[in-house]
């Protein structure tokens, strides 16, 4: 095992991050800095209803609409965004699913005109029975989609999990809960479309540019080659522009082709947290048998998750949270049962995590309560219990490189000094009558990096790498730079693979006519996946000029010179294959879910004032088997901000609903921690290679959502005596537990 | 009369955000010429001091104002006055950095910059005045308590007359105070405390970084007087002042808790239900009579 050990060259080093300086000196053009000569504003005019049937549009007949650029449904090519189905319309037609689905476009030079346009427009909807929330849609009432509401289902069997856990010797049950999550990215979503005569263009902030290229052509009828998709810098994403551009790209592209003029349209934060997609809310059932010496036996977890009122990414988030459902431990019978239901909510989609943090805060939870019961120390239960090299997992992979989570526990325990406080701190060690309470609580979790099951095949991601003259090297690839840094790591991998300088790598702007498809920017996949081929594509451009070099001599400068001279241009085109031996079944959930995963234990510890309740984290350990960290610092960014957006979903995130409407859509009501929320963070990074990686990495970037939730539960529990099976963990509900607490005692 | 670079500025943000441009913009540089503009503009007008306020209420379209005066041209407004008998004058620009800064307004004052230290995050503090606070009556204003708790003054103007109220007098409720269309708010003045005098405020927020208040309180002990007594905010529509005297002498925290959770009316809202207020604003007077006896 590699640890922390520098090596030659640029992976593992930490050059200064590439898209820092303009960051810092306030000189990046985000799409809203960006001037479109001749742009115009767009809006959209929303349903206020969560669900009914459009009997018409009214324009106020005494509203000048002769500068205002109208499109309804009926104006669109193909009234479809394409995303995994083509279920959600561009603009509703006959009825309304959510109180905020788009009805109709304007656009306007005059902004202060625009907002009043917006007024005058007036929607006759006649209001139907909509389904608020899960129950509402399990009941069927009303019945909306096929015959039970349900989107879709997915199963993983493994033995006969139901006997197993009969014959266990301890048998546990639990339901656990959680909700919404705003992504909150800095910048909200924006785009801008314009077309000339080689088609259409749009740029704007997004995390994939060939999907948005996808559902341009779709709705538009428009063949891709006429489409110029291209990302802006980009202030976030966390999963919200993976595929919510595609809406607001494809209103304004239809705009600008009616108006004649490039369209801009810039969502406020409220329409932004109205109107784009959440996490998915989930219930998870778990039932686990295991003996008293802590083996276990079985597991059994039903999956429940709210998906919205469209389908957008709810198939493959569910099927994640499927596969990470029975956590990071050697279960010999496993069996999951999942269903994702319809309800006239917005449309909730891809958020960091994808499903795992759901299923994980469940079943970490659910370890806790085993332990509990069979009177072990949770961290000793989930020990004897970890998968290793050689285990296999539910969907009958088995494990065989790069699982490097013992190492994790091991070492977290030892730095966070777990045991003792264990034993030290908590209710039962503390005075009667103390005003504050310390607790610590622990989670151990696993996250698989690239697509799900056969995604990866399907796709077949591709980069090009162009040789440039004097030896200079250019990555092109549609993996985009959100903040997490790509673009570095990228030059990192690329300089490393051909032997060149990091200064002499550069990347491409992400643009669809000039980037080939490296699949979307998602999954934890993009350092792990499509480095893979940046790194393989790199190596193969280097040893072409050292070739030139070896035959002609001169420097790498000269020899590359001399190569573009007579060849033209260099370029090293690479699509991603799976391994060897790396194939899923779809049909029966069974084979290699993912070719590696990423391995974590995180450790909380709190302080729990017991006049206002109010939480305070005060440590925060982590470790984490990143396979190779390219970049420490980035790579520690992305586990510290990952745990520090996990905590808030814990603590204090929640999207509060009444009739269908988010009554809390602004960042002075959906609280998000701040700077000064951040507990200090001991973030150690185990280095397990992964064979395939480039340079032994793995795919982080989602892992550290998946495991503070749990942890922050079990710490709070320690301190207070108070089991949260449901999150957010409030101040203000820990204020009514307690009280609950010791009414019961009386 | 009109700077164009502040115009341009305005303009500019304005548009950016999709404001609503269609008034006119003055800065008057004299208290004469802003009475008179304001009582041209009658209701059409809305005041400008920091604009934390007011260009949030523009965006949102909540106010649609024909004109717009921006105070800050006024140099008198400005002032930041400590007055031999101790009061001192706050100036309808005074920024609450300005406050903070001041380290002449600590003792019997110290609520104040303390509380005005809670307001938003320090940008916005750069710009935000303590006469607005007060003027959009918020019933989470910061500075609310502290200065209720200090017996201080409004001063309101017209072209003729000049009045002065108290801030329970001046606040009616959410969002709403006495202020006549042709008034503007020239100045707090904050009474001279006797020797002695100490205040303090807290605060109870949702995160640490900036949050508006749960519940918020100000209390001022004057041992020369003999007055005990605590203001608190965000738990009714008005800032409710509680008199405690009779407890000058035995600090009976826990009582002074129990009559302060009494005056209240709080709602229960997005960032928290009635009885966590409820509960909450004893905590917060129990904390504050511990940082009177510390």
């Amino acid at each position: 095992m590699q640890s922390n050990v520098r090596s030659q060259g640029w992976i593992g080093d930490t050059p200064a991050r590439s898209d820092g300086p303009a960051k810092v000196a306030g000189t990046a053009r985000y799409i809203a800095d960006i001037a479109f000569p001749n742009a115009i504003d767009a809006s959209v005019v929303r349903s206020h209803v969560p669900r009914g049937r459009i009997l018409g549009i009214d324009f106020d007949p005494n509203f000048d609409w002769s500068d205002v650029t109208i499109i309804t449904a009926k104006d669109v090519p193909c009234n479809e965004i394409a995303e995994i189905e083509c279920d959600q319309p561009a603009l509703a037609d006959d009825q309304v699913r959510h109180v905020y689905e788009p009805i109709v476009l304007l656009a306007c030079e005059d902004k202060t005109k625009l907002q009043r346009a917006v007024q005058r427009v007036h929607v006759r909807i006649e209001q139907l029975p909509a389904l608020l929330n899960v129950d509402d849609s399990l009941a069927c009432n009303p019945l909306v989609l096929g015959k039970d509401n349900v989107m879709c289902s997915y199963r993983v069997v493994l033995g006969d999990a139901k006997a197993e856990i009969e014959r266990a010797e301890v048998v546990v049950r639990g339901m656990y809960e959680v909700g919404h999550q705003e992504q909150m990215y800095i910048e909200p979503q924006g785009c801008v479309a314009y077309w000339d005569d080689a088609g259409l263009h749009v740029v704007g902030s997004m995390q994939c540019p060939y999907y948005v290229e996808k559902a341009l052509a779709h709705a538009l009828r428009l063949e891709r080659s006429r489409i110029d998709v291209t990302q802006s810098v980009t202030g976030g994403a966390f999963g919200g522009k993976e595929e919510y551009p595609s809406v607001v790209a494809v209103h304004v592209a239809l705009l600008s082709k009616k108006a004649g003029r490039p369209v801009r349209m810039i969502y406020e934060r409220q329409e932004d947290v109205q109107a784009t997609t959440k996490r998915h809310p989930a219930r998870v059932t778990v039932e686990a048998g295991c003996d008293r010496d802590g083996t276990l036996r079985g597991i059994a977890v039903d999956i429940l998750m709210d998906a919205g009122a469209y389908v957008t990414m709810t198939p493959v988030v569910l099927s994640r949270g499927v596969l990470h459902a029975c956590g990071a431990y050697r279960w010999p019978t496993a069996l999951v049962q999942s269903k994702a239901v319809i309800t006239n909510t917005p449309p909730n989609g891809a958020f960091r995590g994808f499903g795992a943090p759901q299923t994980i805060f469940a079943v970490e939870r659910h370890m806790d309560r085993m332990a509990e019961a069979i009177g072990m120390e949770p961290m000793a239960f989930r020990q004897k219990n970890l998968l290793g090299i050689g285990a296999t997992m539910p969907t009958g992979q088995v494990l065989n490189g790069s699982v490097g989570v013992q190492e994790c526990v091991q070492r977290a325990l030892e730095k966070s000094d777990y045991l003792r406080k264990k034993s030290t701190l908590g209710k039962a060690n503390s005075p009667a009558g103390a005003t504050k309470v310390r607790g610590v609580g622990a989670s151990v979790f696993l996250h698989g990096a690239g697509f799900t099951g056969s995604g990866e095949d399907r796709l077949k991601g591709a980069v090009e790498l162009d040789l440039l003259k004097d030896g200079h090297v250019r990555v092109r690839s549609s993996s985009t730079d959100m903040g997490q840094g790509t673009e570095t790591v990228f030059r990192q991998i690329a300089a490393q693979a051909a032997g060149v300088p990091f200064e002499n790598v550069s990347v491409a702007t992400p643009s669809t006519a000039h980037v080939p498809d490296s699949g979307p920017t998602v999954a934890s996949r993009t350092v792990m996946i499509v480095g893979s081929i940046v790194e393989s594509a790199a190596k193969e451009l280097g040893e072409r000029v050292r070739n030139e070099q070896q035959q002609h001599g001169g420097s790498f400068a000269e020899a590359s010179n001399r190569l573009l001279e007579r060849e033209g241009t260099v370029v090293v085109h690479r699509r991603y294959a799976h391994p060897a031996g790396v194939k899923f079944d779809d049909a029966t959930y069974t084979g290699t879910a993912y070719p590696a995963y990423a391995w974590a234990c995180d450790i909380a510890e709190v302080e729990v004032d017991l006049d206002t309740f109010e939480i305070d984290v005060v440590g925060f350990w982590s470790a984490v088997d990143v396979g190779r960290a390219i970049h420490p610092v980035l790579c520690r960014g992305q586990l510290d901000g990952g745990a520090l957006q996990s905590i808030g979903w814990a603590l204090c995130e929640e999207v509060q609903w009444k009739d269908g409407h988010i009554l809390n859509p602004r960042m002075t009501t959906y609280i998000v921690p701040t700077a000064l929320d951040a507990p200090p963070f001991m973030t150690d990074l185990v280095e397990e290679p992964y064979t395939f990686g480039p340079g032994g990495a793995k795919g982080i970037g989602e892992l550290p959502m998946d495991g503070g939730a749990p942890a922050l539960a079990a710490a709070i529990e320690h301190a207070t005596g108070i089991a949260f099976n449901r999150i957010p963990m409030t101040p203000e509900r820990l204020f009514d537990a307690w009280n609950e607490s010791q009414r019961e005692r009386r | 009369m009109v700077s164009s670079l502040a115009r341009s500025w305005y303009e500019a943000s304005f548009l950016s955000h999709g404001a609503n441009m269609n008034f006119a913009y003055e800065k008057p540089t004299t208290a004469q010429a802003l009475s008179r503009l304001l009582e041209q503009g009658g209701a059409g007008a809305s005041l400008l001091a920091g604009g934390t306020d007011l260009l949030v209420q523009l965006r949102g379209r909540l106010i649609e104002p024909k004109l717009v005066i921006d105070l800050k041209g006024v140099e008198e407004l400005s002032r930041l006055d400590h007055h031999d008998d101790g009061s001192v004058t706050i100036g309808a620009t005074v920024t609450a950095n300005r406050v903070i800064d001041d380290k002449r307004l600590s003792g019997a004052m110290a609520a104040l910059p303390h509380a005005c230290s809670h307001i938003a995050a320090f940008a916005i503090r750069n710009r935000a005045t303590i006469a607005g606070n007060i003027a959009n009556a918020s019933p989470c204003a910061d500075s609310v308590p502290p200065l209720c708790v200090l017996d201080a003054e409004v001063e309101l103007r017209t072209t003729t007359a000049t009045r002065r109220l108290s801030l329970p007098a001046f606040i009616r409720g959410v969002r709403a105070t006495v202020r006549a269309k042709n008034e503007y708010i020239a100045a707090i003045h904050v009474p001279a405390q006797p020797k002695g005098t100490r205040s303090f405020f807290r605060k109870h927020q949702r995160v640490r970084g900036h949050d508006l208040a749960l519940a918020n309180a100000a209390l001022l002990h004057d041992p020369e007087r003999k007055r005990l007594r605590v203001a608190i905010g965000s738990c009714s529509p008005a800032p409710v002042v509680v008199v405690l005297d009779d407890l000058f002498e035995s600090l009976d925290a826990q009582e002074a808790a129990r009559r302060c959770m009494a005056a209240i009316i709080p709602i229960s809202d997005v960032r928290a239900s009635a009885e966590y207020r409820t509960d909450m604003t004893g905590v917060l007077v129990r904390r504050l009579f511990d940082d009177l006896k510390a």
